[in-house]
């Protein structure tokens, strides 16, 4: 249940009606959490956190009232309140929400960021909309938690019994526990290991009273097993407030990291086939991955693998140098040097309180050769991140990374760029209709690799209320299959944007400047997540990498193929999904036997050639209506044909098109 | 060359056989012939997982299991290839078999990757400077890629009279796929498959024995 689906996500928040992009921004960094991209770093334009707790990302919205009262007053100095004549306040409540109501001015109502503690009877708070005010003893308030606990859950008699994998800690003694609990975290207080105390994603599901969590700082059994406390939050439950909280100049940002994969260097050839998507173990470490790729040539190669159980290993996730074994086929292999973990991190900055753009970075960099290249590196070290400027995105120490990196959308080293629309051109809330976000679990275990990929996708609705024929835009991230064997980085972006087909195949050694300032980097609304015509097929469908970490490595475009008849034609080649009448196989007795056509991302630029693989979560069918489902699990995303659909669903909740 | 056709413990029978004549006074490492294929990537449904090459000149679709109309393509002595194969009715198989309805004979089109479009070129059909090779290959002499030669129907009307119609998926061929440059009588994985063509989008064929020299002449 760790695949995560946020369905028919709109939000009307009035305050933010010209920047209606950026609830669903918020809500897609909600639903990562939930699947298990890692909260890193992140800041609302007044301060920077780089805790990697997930309870203090100031990207948080709010759940549930945890104090109130009436008869409070406010001053106001430049979208900064005071507010007195409260009770209860602590330094805890710096980073939670407070529920204005009763002001004479509307736009002082409502839910905003606490930023400072004054007193046990007064803090200040940000309001970005807000205006001077005269607010005297007629202020009603509402202390709001920065996160969602799930109703009911919270004990205090657990218990940490075991530790595996060398990440994986077993609790018991909880109550309520659902498989929906793979979404949730749980904080844990009341330990007698300091270590064991904090903020912990559940990965796995156990019974009613017990899950495991990931822990690699864990200590098991602990002391005060039976008298733990606990309390299970749920991101996906947090109601959505401004996130920006500074001048009109500040920004906000949020840092996330993603699924890693992992390069194993060899000098001799295995012992036997490796099978691509078999289970292999490392015997002395107690490491375990699922094998993606093998290369060799004569005295040098190297093995791709995504993890799946971390080892006690002195090398990243725990792995080392002895021997691996393939758990099907029996092939063996030792690796000749240490194991190199390739990370996946992103950082989506809104870089001002008054544009509608949203800026995406985005890295696959190796976590030793390459650390310092890492955006959580900037966020942590370089003086030029800041509360306003995000990682990468300029100043001292924070320029763009030079290896590994590329920019979805907008412009890095930079917090400018009038081309960076993160949805569409200058859209209000008024054209966007309920958002369908999912999220692939980014979670790996047993015989289970992390997976990570997601999408967003929104309707216009350029009549306010009514669907404009099932467009949607938004983008999406997703993992291949079916990719080459030596490719560590099996991940591409699905970004449509109209610039000439391949324009911006750049060598990743080139100057930042060159290949991140044009143009082409931008998304425009009228490449949506459709395929009418030809010539949106045409364009540079998707981004990634072409040979990372090898030489001659680079940023790609790449385009999308499918499997086309007349196969001797230098031109007219159709694709077999255009056509009247639907594709189906023989057996047509049910619905959900509609061929979903794999999408092949390749190039077949010159010199540049590669086929990525095809996207898990991306498919073409030739029939169907927008918001189709296809076996509880997919969506279609457009009227015209063919036509992407897009998983995973939930299986449960019915796609709307329409607020 | 003939797939083992005996089925056995772990073994499956195959029974895919290719007859390729060499042709190649007209073009060098030609030749014609037919073939008969286990096709992989089937349907669920489909008891009859196998189709004949038989190279045509007649237009897609447009040959009933009881006419004689089957020939080599009209301008092209070089069968195992993309030329000359465009909307062409070179596969011939069954639909439905053991269905209560439309359980018929049917002809069916060979197609490949392109990108997405209604007038695209096939991926490996025109030799460039860089002919497509595995990218992340660590190799001097990076491998071609082998592209699957899909075996469809995507025929929407009926063009002869009492046979069934519609698309169809039957599947991938298991000995013959298509490559990007080489010539005819190549051989690939110590001599376990063979080129039978020397011209655009030439296809490999197996299982070669991983002895001996095909000869050209």
């Amino acid at each position: 249940m760790s695949n995560v689906t946020a369905p028919n996500f709109y939000t009307n928040y009035p305050l933010e009606a010209q920047h209606s992009v950026r609830p669903f921004a918020w809500k897609l960094t909600r639903a990562l959490k939930a699947s298990g991209w890692r909260y890193i770093a992140g800041s609302n334009g007044y301060a920077k956190d780089t805790s990697a707790d997930p309870t203090k990302d100031p990207w948080n919205g709010f759940g549930a009232t945890i104090n109130s009262g009436s008869g409070a007053s406010m001053t106001y100095s430049t979208y900064l309140f005071t507010i007195t004549g409260l009770s209860g306040m602590t330094a805890d409540s710096v980073g939670r929400k407070i529920r204005i109501s009763g002001s004479t001015l509307i736009n002082n109502n409502g839910e905003f960021p606490i930023v400072q503690y004054v007193s046990a009877t007064s803090v200040r708070f940000w309001n970005r909309f807000g205006s001077s005010t005269t607010d005297s003893g007629n202020i009603s308030w509402e202390e709001l938690e920065s996160t969602a606990t799930v109703p009911n859950q919270i004990g205090s008699s657990a218990s940490i019994t075991t530790k595996t994998g060398n990440r994986v800690m077993t609790l018991t003694g909880l109550t309520g526990m659902t498989p929906l609990s793979e979404q949730h975290y749980l904080t844990i207080s009341g330990a007698s290991s300091a270590a064991n105390n904090g903020t912990f994603k559940i990965l796995k599901w156990l019974s009613a009273t017990s899950v495991t969590i990931i822990n690699s700082s864990g200590v098991a059994s602990d002391v005060n097993n039976g008298a733990i406390s606990w309390t299970e939050f749920d991101p996906l439950s947090e109601r959505y407030a401004p996130i920006q909280n500074s001048s009109s100049t500040g920004g906000a940002w949020t840092l996330l990291q993603g699924p890693s994969t992992l390069k194993i260097p060899i000098t001799s050839a295995a012992s036997g086939t490796f099978i691509k998507g078999e289970n292999i173990t490392q015997a002395g470490t107690g490491a375990e991955g699922e094998i993606l790729g093998y290369q060799f040539e004569t005295t040098t190669g190297f093995l791709v693998v995504h993890p799946r159980v971390d080892g006690n290993g002195a090398g990243p996730l725990g792995w080392d140098t002895s021997a691996i074994v393939g758990d099907q086929s029996g092939a063996s292999i030792t690796p000749s040097a240490t194991v190199e973990e390739y990370v996946r991190e992103m950082v989506m900055w809104i870089p001002s309180t008054t544009v509608y753009y949203m800026t995406m970075y985005f890295q696959c960099v190796n976590t030793a050769s390459e650390n310092t290249q890492r955006f959580s590196y900037r966020a942590t070290s370089a003086a030029g991140c800041t509360a306003a400027i995000a990682p990468a995105g300029s100043g001292t120490g924070n320029t763009f990374p030079t290896i590994g990196s590329f920019v979805p959308c907008g412009t890095g080293n930079s917090s400018s760029s009038s081309y960076s629309y993160f949805a569409g051109n200058s859209m209000s809330s008024s054209e966007i209709g309920p958002a369908q976000i999912m999220a692939a679990s980014c979670l790996y275990d047993e015989d289970k690799s992390a997976d990570g990929s997601f999408v967003l996708a929104m309707p216009f609705l350029y009549s306010s209320t009514t669907d404009n024929n099932g467009d949607h835009t938004g983008f999406a991230y997703s993992i291949c299959d079916n990719t080459e064997d030596g490719d560590v980085d099996p991940y591409v972006w699905y970004q449509p944007n109209p610039a000439t087909l391949y324009s911006t195949a750049i060598p990743i050694t080139t100057a930042v400047s060159s290949y991140f300032s044009t143009p082409t980097a931008y998304y425009n609304a009228a490449y949506t997540i459709k395929s009418t015509a030809v010539s949106t097929w045409a364009g540079n469908l998707f981004r990634g990498f072409r040979r990372r970490s090898m030489t001659t490595e680079s940023f790609m475009n790449f385009t999308g193929a499918s499997i086309c008849t007349a196969t001797n034609f230098t031109g007219g080649c159709k694709s077999v999904l255009y056509g009247a009448v639907p594709d189906a196989p023989i057996i047509t007795t049910k619905p959900e036997a509609t061929v979903g056509q794999p999408i092949w991302v390749v190039s077949d630029a010159s010199t540049l050639k590669i086929r990525k693989g095809t996207p898990r979560w991306l498919r073409l069918v030739s029939s169907g209506s927008a918001l189709s489902l296809y076996n509880d699990s997919w969506i279609q995303l457009s009227n015209n044909l063919p036509a992407i659909i897009a998983g995973p669903w939930d299986g449960f909740y019915t796609p709307k098109s329409s607020k | 060359m003939v797939a083992d056709a005996d089925y056995k413990e772990t073994s499956s029978a195959d029974g895919s056989f290719t007859l390729a004549v060499g042709y190649g006074w007209t073009n060098p490492g030609a030749h014609i012939g037919f073939g008969f294929y286990r096709c992989d990537n089937s349907e669920d449904g489909d008891v009859d997982p196998f189709v004949w090459f038989m190279p045509s000149s007649n237009s897609a679709y447009s040959e009933g299991n009881l006419v004689v109309g089957s020939g080599a393509p009209s301008t092209y002595y070089d069968h195992f290839c993309s030329v000359g194969q465009a909307n062409r009715s070179s596969f011939k198989g069954l639909r439905r078999r053991g269905f209560s309805s439309s359980d018929e004979y049917q002809c069916f089109i060979a197609a490949s990757l392109c990108r997405v479009g209604t007038s695209q070129t096939t991926l490996l059909y025109p030799y460039t400077a860089s002919n497509d090779a595995v990218a992340t290959s660590i190799s001097p002499t990076r491998p071609k890629v082998r592209e699957p030669i899909w075996v469809i129907s995507d025929q929407e009307v009926q063009t002869i009279t009492g046979l069934s119609f519609g698309k169809m998926r039957k599947g991938t061929l298991r000995w013959m796929f298509i490559v990007q440059g080489g010539s005819g009588c190549d051989t690939y994985d110590n001599k376990q498959w063979v080129q039978l063509s020397s011209v655009n989008g030439p296809w490999v064929a197996g299982p070669w024995n991983g002895l001996t020299d095909p000869a050209s002449t």
